[in-house]
């Protein structure tokens, strides 16, 4: 009998600690991340050894700023390139989306056919931080892009353009009320399959690809810093907090997704389509790294 | 058109974003449809002319202005008024800060 007990006990136990642990392996990749980038942008003309070798000293010790925490990482590439943040920081003086906020929180007010507004999917609009989801009914990811979508669809209504339009105007709306609201990137692995779901994002992101031969990882994990011609490459942590985000080169506001097709094409690769497995796979992995870092969308980058 | 103005030891700096495809010739001809971008921009406070400017096809699409003059005129209105080559017109007001 007391075996049984014994036995009983310990299956609970395994099975309680499972349960809280569903992330256990996230945690872990997102820790070595953020200590990784630290520990890179700490002293970069010191690091020049052992992270940038192609790097000239008076690059490193005059362009670079030192020191940087967590959370400034969300500004991408001008977190540590001096001259991005000072044109950074002059566009932001006058950023060129504010008409586009303003359409998209008239696109959240505006009544569909049968009614109701954008209220009934989304009663806060402050949710940006909050995808992309496991949904464990489904079992697929869903990112903002395709919640609105089944909003639309679940009213009857058309489902938008998944890069750029009306879809990046309401997505602009909701990345500002949550920096307003002053809110973080929370995104929760609540089971096995969403883990699993996380596995295959991780996998994709670190897998070389298309013609170059690159993977995600080359550029935006191993690469930060480093430069393309005159641009620094982007770090993968906070990669997500900021969408979506108005691009020079696009003259325009763009969605996460859109964004992920450029750095496929960038691969020489045949872009993933906006909605697919891969894709929102590769968002959720993304979005975990960035996970308790502040929201501040949109943004702008070039 | 968006303005943000602001007066400080004695100065005052404008900040306007003007709303305009600006089609230049080239650009024109390519999407086969009329030439046109602002020719000219004037901004005033009050009786005041603080900004006269003739402008060109040079400048972006939604081109941003900024510029600054001598005084302190907290509380007053700016006024920025452009001119395109069609003829139309457009006057944006913000109170300065």
């Amino acid at each position: 009998m007391n075996v049984i007990k014994i036995t009983v006990a310990a299956l609970l136990m395994a099975s309680l600690a499972s349960a809280a642990s569903f992330n256990t392996q996230a945690e872990k990749d997102r820790k070595a991340l953020i200590a990784y980038m630290e520990k890179k942008f700490s002293d970069p003309a010191k690091n020049k050894g052992s992270f940038f070798p192609y790097s000239t000293n008076e690059e490193l010790s005059k362009r670079f700023t030192k020191g940087i925490k967590r959370d400034a990482f969300r500004l991408g590439s001008y977190a540590y390139d001096k001259g991005g943040k000072s044109q950074y920081d002059e566009v932001m003086e006058m950023p060129p989306f504010e008409d586009n906020i303003d359409a998209g929180k008239a696109l959240y007010e505006k009544k569909f056919a049968n009614g109701k507004t954008f209220k009934s999917c989304f009663p806060d609009p402050a949710i940006a931080g909050e995808y992309p989801k496991f949904d464990d009914k489904k079992g697929t990811v869903v990112t903002l892009t395709l919640a609105i979508n089944e909003c639309l669809k679940a009213n009857g209504e058309k489902p938008w353009k998944m890069k750029k339009g009306k879809m990046a105007d309401l997505e602009a709306y909701f990345a500002s009320a949550s920096t307003e609201a002053g809110k973080k990137v929370h995104i929760v692995i609540q089971s096995e399959a969403a883990a699993q779901a996380y596995e295959a994002g991780k996998k994709a992101y670190y897998s070389q690809r298309g013609y170059l031969k690159l993977s995600c990882a080359t550029c935006h994990v191993q690469g930060t810093g480093k430069r393309v011609r005159n641009e620094y490459m982007s770090p993968l942590l906070g990669h997500t907090t900021h969408f979506p985000v108005y691009r020079l080169k696009w003259q325009g506001l763009g969605t996460l997704e859109r964004r992920i097709e450029g750095c496929n094409k960038d691969e020489g690769e045949k872009p993933h389509k906006p909605g697919s497995p891969w894709m929102s796979n590769v968002l959720y992995f993304m979005a975990y790294m960035s996970n308790e870092m502040p929201v501040d969308g949109p943004a702008i980058r070039k | 058109m968006r303005i943000k103005a602001k007066s400080k030891g004695g100065k005052t700096t404008v900040k306007a974003l003007l709303k305009h495809p600006m089609m230049s010739f080239v650009q024109a001809k390519k999407a086969g449809k009329p030439a046109n971008f602002i020719t000219h921009i004037t901004a005033k406070v009050g009786d005041m002319q603080v900004l006269d400017a003739s402008t060109s096809q040079n400048l972006s699409k939604n081109p941003y202005l900024k510029f600054a003059f001598k005084g302190d005129a907290k509380g007053k209105e700016i006024e920025i008024t452009w001119v395109d080559l069609s003829g139309k017109t457009k006057t944006g007001k913000a109170k300065i800060k």
